[in-house]
């Protein structure tokens, strides 16, 4: 191209139109990664959406020490999302060693001390994504959130969320959340008198870094070591002739029969339905036919309640992270009528 | 551990001694009377119990979690066999400190380890946890009938342990609410509170 006066406007024109086109490209640039180093704010269901989300997908690992009363407990926790299950390895640090192995809905429990695997199948988003995540809306209306100030913890700047009971049927929370990943990092379980029943919290973390398929694989081997699985089938409560009233909130989330993997009813077989109000869950237990007959006795330890008495010629037993009146209420609202 | 085993001669012969099972126990015989003596426990039903009882307290002494799953009526057992047992022979002065040690005084003071070990542990579990607020754990049996338990007396940890009997009920008690615990954390998914919470709760109880 000969130089010209108008070629030579042109390159000026075309420069100034490459200049303002990259400056407004960087502008929105600049402004895009503004929101979200900033964090637009987040509507309260925007939050609990973002804490379920994170829940799953986030990457971690990380040593979380547990409180409760005068008992602590350090464990080490390692999560990796693999694009479709979640694999999760919790090892109990303190007392007995003890190692809880997920992978996706199957959870291993393993107890090197006695030699022995318990296999769970738990109900997990992979497989019944509709039914076990709570809709923030639902939870919504039973608790109501409010976001508290920012607070430290492991190294990390927290939103501090306050979730507070609309009624006396169950507990209040206050947690501590990282707004970049959403993981929660510090929970408290408050009672109405705001006292603290049981605290999580993570000493030390790290979010988002790569995580070895081995850091989520049992550190124990278990060659030759007795394997337990727990067993339940869905049953029809109903039809065996229960009524079991829930309280105002709880949504029952699973009916089953089973058999009980170890403990002391080793081998008894029960029926458990499950309810919960999106954040804590109540599992009432009904032994027909048990052998020792329950006495009406109620019972609470931190964060959970216990009550238990005779229905027909059946064992009831409520137990959950609820106060002990709404366990009390549940257990004296189960009736039994006999089928025809 | 290749020591000659003084017994191992009369192993064959005589009933068996809770020191030889001990022997077998620890893997002190050779392949040959090793293979006899499990013969011999086939058979012999004395020394079975003999045997089981030294693994129960071997166990007992290795898992505080294990002892306290005893039922009431071995711990009365405990009581009645201890109270009969003779007194430890004097030591044999051919032995080496050490194996007379392992072979004679602890197979005794073992069984009376895990006796007092299943009253202490078991208290401490009951009675620890004073969180304030909401706080009784498990309701000694005359406050029973009353129905909710009662609030905001923290109760003090250094309490004298009550009789074995009293305890051992409550430490079955305990027990079986663990099932139903780890029976509730299986299946109680779907809390936004993270899983792993469910985890720490369970163990804490650190009865199973």
């Amino acid at each position: 191209m000969q130089p010209t006066i108008l070629s030579g406007t042109r390159t000026r024109l075309w420069r100034a139109t490459w200049a303002l086109l990259l400056a407004a490209t960087a502008g929105a640039a600049f402004a895009q990664n503004d929101r979200t180093r900033a964090t637009a704010p987040r509507s309260e269901a925007q939050w609990l959406r973002a804490m379920q989300a994170a829940a799953q997908r986030v990457n971690f690992s990380g040593t979380l020490v547990y409180q409760r009363g005068a008992e602590v407990r350090a464990s080490r926790i390692v999560h990796l999302f693999d694009g479709a299950i979640s694999h999760e390895r919790v090892q109990m640090l303190d007392g007995a060693p003890r190692e809880f192995v997920r992978r996706g809905d199957e959870v291993q429990c393993i107890f090197p001390d006695a030699r022995r695997v318990v296999v769970e199948r738990r109900p997990g988003r992979e497989s019944f994504p509709a039914i076990t995540d709570a809709d923030p809306a639902e939870i919504l209306e039973r608790y109501a959130l409010r976001l508290g100030g920012t607070e430290r913890v492991a190294n990390v700047e927290c939103q501090v969320i306050h979730v507070e009971p609309k009624d006396a049927l169950r507990y209040g929370y206050k947690l501590w959340v990282d707004p970049a990943s959403g993981l929660l990092l510090k929970a408290q379980t408050l009672n109405e008198q705001h006292e603290v029943l049981e605290q999580m919290a993570f000493v030390d973390v790290r979010i988002g870094e790569r995580i070895e398929r081995s850091q989520v694989k049992p550190s124990w081997s278990t060659e030759g070591w007795r394997v337990e699985r727990s067993e339940h089938r869905p049953v029809d409560l109903a039809q065996l002739g229960w009524t079991i009233v829930a309280p105002a909130g709880f949504r029952k989330t699973r009916e089953v029969a089973r058999r009980f993997a170890s403990g002391a009813n080793a081998d008894r077989s029960a029926m458990q339905v499950v309810y919960s109000d999106g954040l804590a869950t109540v599992s009432v237990f009904i032994e027909p036919g048990a052998t020792e007959p329950a006495a009406e006795r109620a019972q609470s330890q931190g964060p959970t309640s216990a009550y238990s008495r005779r229905v027909a010629d059946a064992n009831v037993t409520v137990i959950g992270e609820v106060p002990p009146a709404t366990v009390k209420a549940m257990a004296l609202a189960v009736e039994f009528r006999a089928p025809r | 551990m290749t020591d000659p085993n003084p017994t191992a001669a009369a192993a064959g012969d005589a009933p068996l001694s809770r020191e030889t099972l001990s022997c077998l126990v620890d893997g002190e015989l050779d392949a040959a009377e090793c293979a006899r003596l499990i013969g011999r426990l086939g058979t012999d039903r004395a020394a079975r119990r003999e045997w089981l009882l030294l693994h129960v307290v071997g166990d007992a002494l290795r898992s505080s979690d294990v002892a306290c799953l005893q039922s009431e009526r071995f711990l009365l057992r405990m009581g009645a066999a201890l109270e009969a047992e003779p007194a430890i022979a004097a030591p044999r002065a051919s032995l080496a400190r050490a194996r007379l040690v392992r072979r004679v005084v602890l197979p005794g003071a073992a069984a009376v380890a895990a006796a007092t070990m299943l009253v202490v542990i078991a208290v401490p579990q009951l009675r620890g946890g004073a969180a304030p607020g909401a706080t009784q754990t498990v309701a000694v049996a005359a406050d029973h009938k009353a129905g909710t338990s009662a609030a905001a007396t923290p109760v003090a940890p250094a309490v004298t342990p009550p009789a074995a009997a009293a305890a051992a009920n409550e430490v079955r008690r305990l027990a079986e609410l663990e099932a139903y615990l780890a029976a509730h954390r299986e299946l109680a998914g779907g809390s936004m509170m993270p899983r792993t919470a469910a985890y720490l709760r369970a163990s804490s109880a650190a009865q199973r």
